[in-house]
């Protein structure tokens, strides 16, 4: 009893959190494929069993993301961003003012209050230049995992100035850059400068953070690189918070709509 | 002219039931749509029969001011997921809604000088669009109702390709924001794949007017 289940059905992953007084108890993610509903219920079976519960142990099962309303077991829903103000609220103890999530497709803002609400909010424009799909199509072409961005991106002294943050266009500019031999190392260190001033411009001046907290949270705040290429650009401190593809799925779990 | 003064008559009893949300957002689109289908004077007269349909209704959620680009039937994408998200449509300024005719031409005048000139007046004044004269005024007609409190903000709808609308949501923003009023611009067209990318801003947005 008292348990509550957070899904987060994203573009890229389906995360779940298993929450008892309000402490993540068990979390994990799958990537994405056809079939949304069985693979979060797969999960949730997978929680219940690891964890040795019964299912009716679980009080709430709560859906976000764009794959919400394709899980009829939730008995809530609530959107990603409502979802990750809360959790981010939470987590931050109320200190965070400022929400930078990079998604898998997406790329968002979200100002919050001293209550935790939302006070405004910007989003990337059906453009994947900026999100964790421009990382791995970097990965790709690159030939390098993902993991190892942050690693190699310390390695170069200066970042390359890239010419386009377009995931199409950016694989010619990278191929090109690489025949031409410029290290990997300058090229990572290049495309995290490049996504980090692309979130600067969104944050612009009516959505730079005044005052209280910077956020970074989503699968692609794990790379330390990109972190440090936020830094530079934003010249503040932005913090990540242990588990950072989870805020969200524990957010929804908050929800009270 | 007499016969749109009586039009506008019967048109402005169904904007003022909107007002008071007793006028379901789609029934009214599809209402001013069709005035560009129909005789004028028989949509006065079945517009006249259709009024007393409209009763109180539980209101949904925030009201809001629905701006920018026309919304034609069938494309009714925008105004499902509006109703969706449990926004509450009381104002608008859309050439396919409200201001499908910016009211009647009045006139004391009868010469013909006069009536030209009441005409001309009318269309002026009407200024439906970015690509018109004097945009101030319609800025203006749609920041003025927010220090009224008539709504709690804007959501400004841009179909793809229309830039004067996109161009000048800049410039809304900007001034509504400085006011402290809200503010989120939706960018579409007439394809469905982005409905749920549409609706969780319009959701989000939706709490934003509540705190």
């Amino acid at each position: 009893m008292g348990y509550k289940i957070g899904l987060d059905l994203g573009s890229t992953a389906i995360k779940m959190v298993l929450v008892k007084n309000n402490e993540i108890a068990w979390s994990r993610k799958v990537p994405t494929a056809p079939g949304q509903e069985s693979l979060a219920m797969e999960l949730v079976k997978g929680a219940v069993s690891e964890c040795g519960l019964a299912e009716s142990d679980i009080d709430q099962i709560t859906a976000t993301g764009y794959g919400k309303k394709l899980l009829t077991a939730a008995g809530k829903t609530v959107d990603e961003i409502s979802a990750n103000a809360q959790g981010l609220h939470w987590l931050s103890e109320g200190r965070c003012r400022t929400i930078i999530n990079i998604g898998g497709q997406d790329l968002k803002v979200i100002n919050l209050n001293e209550h935790g609400r939302i006070s405004d909010f910007k989003m990337n424009d059906k453009c994947a230049a900026g999100t964790g799909r421009f990382f791995e199509q970097a990965a790709r072409i690159l030939d390098t995992p993902l993991e190892q961005f942050g690693e190699m991106s310390k390695m170069a002294d200066e970042p390359l100035e890239l010419n386009s943050t377009c995931v199409v266009f950016a694989e010619s500019e990278i191929v090109s850059l690489l025949a031409k031999g410029v290290p990997k190392e300058r090229i990572i260190k290049g495309l995290h400068h490049s996504v980090a001033r692309r979130i600067t411009h969104l944050l612009g001046n009516r959505n730079a953070p005044k005052s209280g907290d910077i956020y970074l949270d989503g699968g692609p705040s794990q790379n330390p690189g990109l972190l440090e290429a936020l830094e530079d650009e934003l010249l503040l401190e932005v913090k990540v918070l242990p588990n950072p593809q989870f805020t969200v799925a524990f957010g929804a779990t908050l929800s009270v709509n | 002219m007499r016969i749109y003064q009586k039009t506008w008559h019967s048109f402005s009893k169904l904007i003022d039931l909107k007002r008071m949300g007793q006028a379901p957002l789609i029934w009214f689109m599809v209402i001013s749509n069709s005035f560009f289908f129909d005789d004028v004077e028989k949509w006065s007269a079945a517009l006249e029969k259709a009024l007393p349909v409209f009763g109180a209704r539980e209101k949904k959620g925030p009201d809001i001011f629905l701006a920018g680009s026309p919304i034609f039937f069938p494309n009714l994408k925008m105004l499902h997921l509006l109703e969706e998200a449990g926004l509450n449509v009381v104002m608008d300024d859309l050439c396919s809604s409200e201001r499908i005719f910016p009211g009647a031409a009045y006139f004391d005048d009868v010469s013909e000088h006069g009536l030209l000139k009441a005409l001309a007046q009318r269309y002026h004044q009407g200024c439906l669009c970015p690509t018109f004269s004097d945009n101030d005024r319609r800025i203006n007609n749609i920041i003025a109702p927010a220090h009224k409190d008539l709504y709690q903000g804007v959501v400004f709808h841009v179909l793809k390709g229309c830039h004067p609308f996109d161009l000048e949501s800049l410039t809304l923003e900007a001034r509504l924001k400085d006011l402290g009023f809200k503010f989120i611009k939706l960018e579409t067209d007439y394809t469905s794949e982005d409905s749920q990318t549409l609706l969780t801003r319009l959701e989000a947005y939706r709490s934003t007017l509540a705190n």
